[in-house]
């Protein structure tokens, strides 16, 4: 069979503007529970928040008049606040904007990146963005080490990359206010806005000497959750890809997987990377679909408890199959669990590079006045017990895509796991 | 905590330049402040407590102590106003602050730093109290009053546990190359001075004398009174007054400054929020009334440095020499909070006495010399050699009365 590296790398596109998609959004793996996002996960999945799972409701009614529990270091708080209100030149911002401010300074104290306050404008948009497209630039996006704001994805065909935004580049500004000290959502949903309108993003590049200004005009971005097609490559291979693990997510990859052996699949590529994540539930279900049985994750909530998740039975649809699963450093959360599981059992061979390393999980609260809390509220394990919090999962064949690749179309991640499906298969 | 808590703060408050480092301004006054929230603002909180107890009671991690969660919600807070000058300065820094601005701490007078393999080096100061009690160069500390040195800890924090109150004593452990046993210090801390001035006689020319100032401490208008004297006496006839890189400092100390080189006339106005213009004048005993002056200024020259020569150019009592000035012209008060924590809150802007406002601006100077990298990698200094040269040729005489 002829070898058409043209329609690979075209279908390729296809994937990554389904990953430009997800842009807009950010990356960066939230895997949730998903009380809160129901509703919204249901009609779509959008996302950004990638919840994982829910095992009740957190519907308690926290004392608001908690004031009186105020610690004694407490006082300092109100010393400062007062001298403001005296003395400061110039206006101050409404109270409600200082005591958002505050909150997250105090949440940021805790020094979790994915502990974050959302105020309640933001949260709003939030949960519109939630409908299954938004308006954005079509460019993921993550919280490097240091906390700076950058560029994993742009994707071809799309406003960012238009715009001549490029993977790396770090966002200083949008519309000429920093960035610096925002969560990943305060700052993506600046980006986003309405469809037609510009944004301006103040760049740093690496060997540029200046920062510079990108003015980007704003696109609606449709979100697709699976992308499926059969290869055009030795060896009757279909590929799936899933960008995000929201409500039903899991369904629509069997109804793909089910179309691809309709077409003759006798192999399986399972690509995940630039995944950030999503509902907890949906790992599972995802991972139940080509394992039998065993663990698939277990959690480890406060105070040592664990809670162990197993394979569901009923979902299977390709537990035979020779499998591959593609990663990168964008594949977080939800992802790092399937692959995690999947390296563990042996199931699959893990391809590409190492993941995000995002094996926290979050509880999202929707607060008095409307605004939003999530709370780091437990960190998980693969079923050996290994850790993934800030280490990833290690492929189990590392292979690199660079800039130079993805401007040339290239994918030697695909190509690779073409390669070893055949080797693997004898053909 | 509802209990009214009266402050008062008896202490200096003082202004400064945070993002250099630096200062500018300085009050005495007594400051009463009540530190009850009032109802309104303490019902603005219920969100903050709503917050605080879902992350406290559901965080997988651990929970921060209460005075970084209290700082942290401190530091936010200020974050919306916009103002880079506005921040909250934890205990620590506070307390080096206070040192720097005071020009002078309880202390032994010995250098301390860390080594490339993390030791802490010390090096006490000739007739200091390190050396008295028998501190030797290369001495590594172990302890301080019995707690041991962690590898964690900054140098920072280790000179704070040095320091203390003037009088008192501290048991230094320190470790002797070639002594088996650790040794114990005991040191009595004295007033370890910080010079904000360093000055002398130009080689090229005995008739210039050249002053540096770095910053505008409590002890800066000493300091430059000793020089003048000193410098006066070895026959200087003019000066070169030298404020590069000098980052601000208390707005009092600029004013005696100022008055070292006019008779009379405002050195800096003020405008404030609630109470409007504020005027200060020059204070008389100037030890420099008449020679002729030029200013050193680059991109490092702030605040309380553009306070001074901003008159100076004002009244043409100096020329400028050098490049545009850094362009700060806000005023701070430092208010020490109960905690020893501060807090520098901008206050004012101020004017030159001819009501210019110099923020973002900063002043050109008369004459344009720039400092190259190039003149930095060969030593050579073309805005102190320009200086000299426009001295020796009365170039002032078109720029001064």
């Amino acid at each position: 069979m002829e070898f058409d590296v043209k329609r690979l790398v075209k279908i390729i596109l296809i994937f990554f503007v389904v990953v430009g998609a997800i842009t807009g959004s950010f990356v960066l793996g939230m895997v949730f529970y998903a009380n809160f996002y129901a509703s919204a996960q249901a009609a779509s999945s959008t996302t950004t928040a990638l919840p994982f799972f829910p095992s009740g409701t957190d519907n308690s009614e926290p004392s608001p008049d908690a004031d009186q529990n105020a610690p004694p270091e407490f006082a300092t708080f109100w010393e400062a606040w007062s001298f403001l209100n005296e003395q400061f030149y110039g206006d101050l911002p409404p109270d409600d904007e200082r005591v958002y401010g505050a909150i997250r300074g105090m949440v940021a104290s805790f020094d979790d990146q994915h502990t974050a306050f959302i105020d309640p404008v933001r949260s709003a948009i939030m949960s519109e963005n939630m409908q299954g497209s938004f308006s954005g630039i079509g460019a993921t996006v993550r919280l490097d080490e240091a906390g700076r704001l950058v560029i994993v994805d742009p994707m071809p065909d799309h406003p960012a990359f238009l715009a001549g935004v490029r993977p790396d580049d770090v966002v200083l500004e949008v519309d000429g206010h920093s960035v610096e000290g925002l969560s990943l959502y305060e700052a993506v949903l600046l980006i986003r806005g309405p469809v037609n309108s510009t944004v301006i993003l103040t760049i740093f590049r690496e060997g540029e000497h200046e920062p510079f200004d990108i003015s980007i005009v704003r696109a609606k971005i449709e979100l697709k959750v699976v992308e499926s097609e059969m290869l055009d490559a030795p060896g009757n291979i279909g590929y799936v890809r899933l960008t995000q693990f929201s409500d039903g997510a899991a369904d629509k990859l069997t109804e793909a997987i089910e179309e691809l052996f309709d077409q003759g699949a006798e192999a399986l590529i399972f690509d995940l990377r630039s995944n950030p994540g999503g509902l907890l539930s949906e790992s599972v279900s995802v991972s139940s679909l080509f394992v039998k049985n065993g663990t698939v994750v277990i959690e480890k909530l406060k105070g040592r408890q664990e809670k162990v998740f197993e394979v569901q039975h009923g979902l299977q649809v390709a537990v035979d199959t020779p499998l591959v699963i593609l990663v990168n450093g964008g594949s977080a959360s939800a992802s790092e669990i399937v692959a995690g599981a999947m390296q563990d059992t042996g199931r699959a061979t893990i391809i590409g590079e190492s993941t995000f390393g995002k094996g926290s999980v979050q509880l999202p609260h929707r607060l008095s006045d409307g605004s939003e809390l999530r709370v780091t509220i437990a960190e998980w394990l693969t079923p050996s017990g290994r850790q993934i919090h800030g280490q990833g999962i290690t492929p189990d064949m590392i292979v690199e895509m660079t800039i130079e690749d993805f401007e040339q179309e290239l994918d030697p991640q695909l190509d690779e796991a073409i390669k070893f499906l055949n080797e693997s298969t004898g053909e | 905590m509802q209990t009214l808590i009266k402050i008062v703060l008896t202490t200096l408050v003082a202004i400064i330049i945070f993002s250099t480092g630096s200062i500018v301004g300085y009050f005495m006054r007594d400051y009463v402040v009540n530190d009850q929230p009032d109802e309104e603002a303490a019902e603005d909180l219920s969100l903050y407590w709503e917050v605080w107890n879902r992350v406290e009671e559901q965080f997988y991690g651990g929970v921060p102590q209460d005075a970084p969660v209290t700082y942290g919600a401190i530091k936010g807070s200020l974050s919306v106003l916009d103002d880079p000058y506005t921040v909250f300065l934890e205990p620590e820094p506070a307390a080096h602050e206070k040192a720097d601005l005071e020009g002078q701490f309880g202390g032994v007078g010995a250098y301390v730093r860390r080594d490339e393999a993390g030791n802490v080096i010390l090096d006490p100061m000739r007739n200091q109290p390190a050396e008295l009690a028998g501190m030797m160069k290369d001495d590594m500390l172990v302890a301080v009053d019995g707690v041991d040195l962690l590898p964690e800890m900054s140098t920072n924090e280790i000179v704070l546990m040095i320091r203390g109150e003037v009088g008192a004593e501290v048991v230094l452990t320190v470790k002797r190359k070639g002594v088996d046993n650790f040794i114990d210090l005991v040191v009595t801390r004295a007033i370890i001075e910080t010079p904000s001035a360093n000055w002398h006689i130009m080689e090229e020319d005995p008739a210039i004398g050249y002053i540096q100032l770095t910053a505008f401490t409590e002890r800066s208008n000493d300091e430059l009174n000793e020089a003048f004297d000193d410098l006066a006496a070895q026959g200087a006839e003019s000066y070169i007054f030298d404020l590069r890189s000098n980052g601000g400092g208390l707005l009092d100390a600029a004013v005696d400054v100022t008055s070292q080189f006019l008779r009379e006339g405002v050195v800096v106005r003020e405008d404030r929020q609630n109470e409007g213009g504020r005027v200060y004048d020059v204070r008389s005993g100037g030890k420099a009334l008449d020679q002729p002056v030029v200013l050193l200024v680059n991109g490092g020259t702030a605040s309380a440095s553009e306070i001074l020569a901003g008159a100076l150019q004002d009244y043409q009592r100096a020329a400028l020499i050098g490049e545009r000035t850094f362009g700060k012209g806000s005023v701070q008060l430092i208010y020490e909070l109960s905690d020893k924590s501060r807090l520098h809150v901008t206050v004012a802007k101020w004017f030159t006495p001819n009501g210019n406002i110099i923020d973002g601006t900063g002043l050109t100077p008369d004459v344009e010399i720039l400092f190259t990298e190039e003149d930095h990698a060969t030593g050579h200094d073309p805005q102190l050699e320009r200086a000299i040269n426009f001295l020796q040729n009365k170039e002032y005489a078109q720029y001064q009365k």
